[in-house]
């Protein structure tokens, strides 16, 4: 009996060898391709930002350091010379009292030798002069601005030692600008001085 | 495989480690700015609480409007000794008024006319015209004080406002 022999055969596609090698090469060029423009190329300009971004930080941080060192160099600095602190406080004072002014001006006066006539001080008759609560627990947190009072004050003596009263008024510690002189005689032969300056404080 | 096909695979994988050496580096910069952000603010909280700064912010203020002040700061005692010089020896002032406006009042009282005339034509002369100028005259007026006949006038005039600013000069004469 003849052997039977079924035998199957799957048709294939035979392309030659130089034409696979082609093919290939073109879709390898292909993926490459697509792979630059759409993965690779995108996230390289993902990493510029991030490093622009990275720099931009630590150039943000040294800044902010540096402003730290020069803050703690001015602290120190300010801390190191109580003196000028102190010229400060009685050039501008932080906080002022109507008394301390006049008291300034009373010692001015005596200490030229002339009779005191009157001395006026106005100017913040609503403003709390002692016992600020607020100042008192944070003196520093305060919002402050210039404050400009107005006084004056009659004098009475001989022009030698006004001449002297006015030297020691515009050189006084504490900063007192005249804005005005009225010279005038008095009865007993001697001359009255009327002198309007104005005081400062920052408070 | 072709030479060229293996050249495009090898640039593949090159692009391939490229990518996954790209997307560390990414997060390295990206913990890094983090990392930095967080020392900013860390910093500025720091430098916020600090109690020295409201100090420090209100001592530069404080210094501030001093120097502003310092600037404008007139000195009057320079004025009367000048005001001296242009007055005659027979000349009486009853009353001098000065204000900070740059005028300058006075009441003055000479023995007669012809001294109220000099005394007039003293700010005519240029080293006194510099300081005082533009000199108006009031009233005029005849009186007898005791035994003695005098011409008294008001007059009012402009000062020079650089008379009330220090220079180093006058500190030896107003120390």
């Amino acid at each position: 009996m003849p052997e039977l022999q079924t035998k199957t055969t799957m048709p294939t596609i035979k392309l030659p060898q130089n034409k696979n090698s082609l093919f290939e090469l073109v879709l390898l060029g292909i993926i490459a391709i697509l792979m630059f423009i759409f993965i690779v190329n995108p996230k390289r300009t993902e990493l510029t930002q991030a490093k622009d971004n990275a720099d931009k930080q630590k150039s943000a941080f040294d800044a902010t350091r540096g402003e730290q060192v020069k803050l703690d160099a001015l602290v120190q600095s300010m801390k190191s010379d109580p003196k000028a602190l102190a010229e400060l406080d009685e050039a501008l004072p932080l906080s002022d009292r109507i008394s301390r002014l006049r008291l300034t001006l009373e010692y001015i006066s005596k200490s030229s030798a002339m009779s005191i006539g009157d001395i006026s001080v106005s100017g913040g008759t609503e403003q709390v002069v002692s016992g600020d609560r607020e100042r008192l627990a944070d003196p520093y947190s305060v919002v402050r601005k210039l404050q400009k009072f107005d006084c004056s004050m009659t004098v009475t003596g001989s022009m030698e030692q006004f001449q002297s009263l006015l030297q020691k008024l515009e050189n006084n510690g504490r900063i007192l600008d005249i804005s005005g002189i009225d010279v005038s005689s008095s009865k007993d032969n001697a001359l009255q001085f009327k002198v309007n300056m104005s005081a400062y404080a920052y408070e | 495989m072709s030479l060229a096909n293996v050249v495009l695979i090898v640039v593949i994988l090159a692009m391939l480690g490229f990518y996954v050496w790209m997307r560390f580096s990414i997060q390295k910069d990206n913990a890094q700015a983090a990392d930095y952000q967080s020392q900013i603010a860390k910093e500025k909280a720091t430098a916020l609480s600090s109690p020295d700064r409201k100090e420090l912010l209100t001592r530069q203020a404080q210094l501030k409007s001093l120097q502003d002040i310092i600037l404008k700061h007139p000195y009057w005692s320079l004025i009367l000794p000048k005001l001296a010089d242009v007055t005659l020896k027979k000349a009486n002032y009853m009353s001098v008024k000065i204000e900070s406006t740059g005028v300058l009042g006075l009441s003055v009282e000479v023995p007669d006319t012809e001294q109220l005339d000099k005394f007039l034509q003293i700010f005519d002369l240029p080293e006194y015209n510099k300081y005082f100028y533009n000199v108006r005259i009031g009233s005029i007026s005849n009186g007898q004080v005791g035994d003695k006949l005098l011409t008294s006038f008001d007059l009012k005039m402009n000062y020079n406002p650089e008379l009330l600013k220090y220079s180093p000069g006058d500190a030896l004469k107003n120390p």
